[in-house]
């Protein structure tokens, strides 16, 4: 088990820079998920920590040993790729044994970590079978099972679950967690689905292109987005988001055809101009008439049982006609396409964001 | 299901496929059953007379401590050149596969050689390596050698091995090089971090998943060095000295073209006739159960 440190590290390829100096610090035991959308650098971040790409500059520390130059095999690392990446010519039993008795490891103690492993992971059926024998989510069970046998400082994962079904991934993902709440090594996870990033990780790293955007628990993150990338990324459905202009005083906002809202508690830090309000589709209720902030007209209602999502174009002088807005409204709700509705925005959840650099100003 | 093509006319396919038949027949089926005929016959050396003798021709071979000899001389050559050819192949196609960037310039490269005909190949070598005249021999003599392929049977062997391999490498480095771009990086990544070193990756991973291309590659090279090695060894050596690189292929037109004995001649073809049956059902038999680690 350790630590492992990411300071300042670049990567170019050739002459494009992909990682734009990334810091976070991943502490003992800790599982920190790493999301951010299909390009963002995630698996080249991964991939420079299991010394799999040369850092071009930064370093990387694994329980306070700088390991730039040291050799995937030689950091105590293991890692579940997504495609499982398992020896076709071996059985399982051979796959998950390799890493052991290539570092010569006792016949005993070998075949005592595999039984564990194979208990852990219910695959004592299957050790005699080749990997092509084996369903996908059997496949990835043994590439698990090849990771936790090593005992590693750390466990790395890329996207190892996007090439199940949604039903076994979300089987697997309790697995992995509760696997990590035994085992309680050093885990680093690399998604883009953000319904995985919330439920597993410790502490989310968002990134987006090349840089680490926001790096903190996941509801912190929910509640305190730090820039309209990351509100927008986490959360679904998306925040909405509206123009606004901020009274002098910074205490309040006007919406798009609103009158004034009163930003209770959480005021912008300066006053005047014009920002960017993101509302939670689930901060947004309807309402009596009298108290409405704004009007929508609802376009498209997705009745998900638990509950319902509205989509509507809000209204203005009666017409639709201003910006999209998605509703999330709790349990089942009857409403029909084309009906207008008022709602009522719950003021402690305005998030204010730079209309320009999109940084949160609230 | 297996697409069935239909023809509006019966006559059709048999005329699409006439040129090929005939072909087949007049350049394979019908030398074939000449010498097959041949074989069971006593013919002097104008072809004027023939007596019929049965299996006589066979039984003098198996007898013959000469036919042994170049059996002998065939597997050891057969086997030298295709472990040479493999080996070699390999080693470049592995050196390749780590510096794709220059690959193009690499792969076309090695590819020449294999555009090269025996003939002309087996000319360059005995220039190289021509005890008097060649340039590599100088230098092997200037370096204490003492090569004379001319006289020396073990140095006339190494020099038609290395002339029938050097020919093959290509071939061998192509497949190969496809092979090791096949297998999934992650594979070797994976090896990487379960503690595998380059050389265990090749020994584990890379080589066992390269059985299939390395299967392939052996039949074809011991097809290659049985039969289609006659040109090398004919400009090369001439079979010399003293029978030391005399194969079986080039036994089959000394006896017949030079000591004129056709009915010897043709039993041998026949032999080696059924030695590349045999070789080809093997071939194809495991083609097509190629396996498959996908
Ligand atoms: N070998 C390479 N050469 C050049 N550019 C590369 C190379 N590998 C990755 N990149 C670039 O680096 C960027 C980050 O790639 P990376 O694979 O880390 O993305 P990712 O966040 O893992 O995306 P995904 O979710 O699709 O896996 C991409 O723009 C990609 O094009
Ligand atoms: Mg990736």
């Amino acid at each position: 088990m350790a630590d492992v440190e990411i300071r300042n590290v670049y990567k170019s390829y050739g002459d494009t820079q992909v990682i734009h100096g990334v810091s976070v610090f991943i502490r003992d035991g800790e599982f920190v998920v790493i999301v951010g959308p299909s390009g963002c650098g995630k698996s080249t971040l991964l991939r420079m920590i299991a010394g799999l790409e040369a850092i071009t500059s930064g370093d990387i520390a694994i329980d306070g040993r700088v390991v730039n130059e040291v050799e995937p095999k030689d950091r105590d690392i293991a890692m579940v790729f997504q495609n499982y990446a398992l020896y076709p010519h071996m059985t399982v039993a051979q796959n998950m044994s390799f890493g052991l008795r290539l570092r010569r490891l006792s016949k005993r103690e070998v075949a005592d970590r595999l039984r564990r492993a194979a208990e852990i992971l219910q695959l004592s059926e299957l050790m005699d079978r080749k990997p092509r024998q084996l369903s996908g989510g059997q496949r990835q069970r043994v590439a698990m099972g090849r990771a936790i046998v090593r005992d590693p400082a750390a466990f790395l994962f890329d996207e190892p679950l996007s090439n199940l079904d949604a039903k076994l991934r979300v089987q697997m993902r309790l697995e992995i967690k509760k696997l990590h709440r035994e085992l309680g090594a050093t885990s680093i996870y690399v998604t883009h689905d953000q319904v995985e990033a919330m439920t597993m990780a410790d502490r989310l790293i968002v990134m987006n292109a090349g840089i680490a955007e926001q790096v903190g628990a996941p509801l912190d993150i929910y509640e305190c987005p730090a820039s309209a990338y990351v509100a927008g990324f986490i959360g679904s459905p998306a925040m909405n988001f509206l123009a606004c202009e901020v009274t002098g005083d910074g205490r309040a906002v006007h919406l798009n055809g609103s009158g004034e809202l009163a930003l209770n508690g959480n005021g912008a830090t300066a006053g005047g101009g014009v920002a960017t309000a993101g509302i939670r589709p689930e901060h947004i209720a309807v309402c009596g008439g009298e108290d409405a902030d704004l009007h929508v007209t609802a376009t498209m209602v997705e009745p998900l049982g638990a509950d319902t999502l509205v989509h509507g174009a809000l209204a203005h002088d009666g017409a639709a006609a201003g910006p999209e807005l998605t509703i999330r409204l709790p349990g089942i709700v009857r409403i029909q396409a084309g009906e207008q509705l008022p709602l009522r925005i719950d003021r402690d959840r305005i998030h204010l964001f730079d209309a320009e650099r999109g940084t949160r100003i609230n | 299901m297996i697409k069935r093509v239909t023809f509006a006319s019966k006559s059709l396919p048999y005329l699409l496929l006439g040129p090929q038949l005939l072909i087949l027949a007049v350049f394979f089926f019908w030398p074939a059953g000449k010498a097959i005929y041949e074989s069971f016959f006593l013919s002097d050396p104008f072809g004027a007379t023939q007596i019929f003798v049965g299996l006589e021709n066979f039984q003098m071979l198996l007898v013959s401590p000469e036919y042994y000899d170049s059996i002998l001389v065939t597997l050891v050559f057969s086997g030298l050149t295709t472990l040479a050819a493999l080996l070699s192949g390999f080693v470049m196609a592995v050196f390749a596969d780590r510096a794709i960037r220059g690959v193009l310039v690499f792969k076309s490269a090695l590819i020449w050689p294999y555009a090269v005909a025996p003939a002309v190949a087996g000319a360059l070598w005995i220039f190289l390596f021509h005890p008097t005249f060649g340039s590599v021999a100088g230098l092997l003599i200037a370096l204490g050698v003492d090569w004379d392929p001319l006289l020396n049977g073990a140095h006339a062997m190494t020099l038609v091995v290395v002339a029938a391999a050097w020919k093959q490498i290509s071939y061998n480095f192509v497949f190969f090089l496809a092979g090791l771009q096949a297998i999934p990086k992650s594979l070797i990544e994976a090896a990487a971090i379960d503690g595998a070193g380059p050389g265990k990756r090749l020994w584990y991973v890379v080589i066992p998943l390269l059985s299939p291309t390395t299967f392939f590659l052996i039949v074809i090279n011991i097809v290659y060095a049985f039969f289609d090695t006659f040109g090398i060894i004919h400009a090369v050596t001439g079979g010399g000295p003293a029978g030391a690189t005399n194969t079986l292929v080039f036994k089959v037109y000394t006896d017949g073209f030079e000591n004129q004995d056709l009915g010897a001649s043709s039993a041998q073809s026949v032999i080696l006739m059924f030695i590349v049956i045999a070789l080809t059902v093997l071939q194809f038999r495991y083609i097509e159960r190629r396996v498959s680690y996908a």
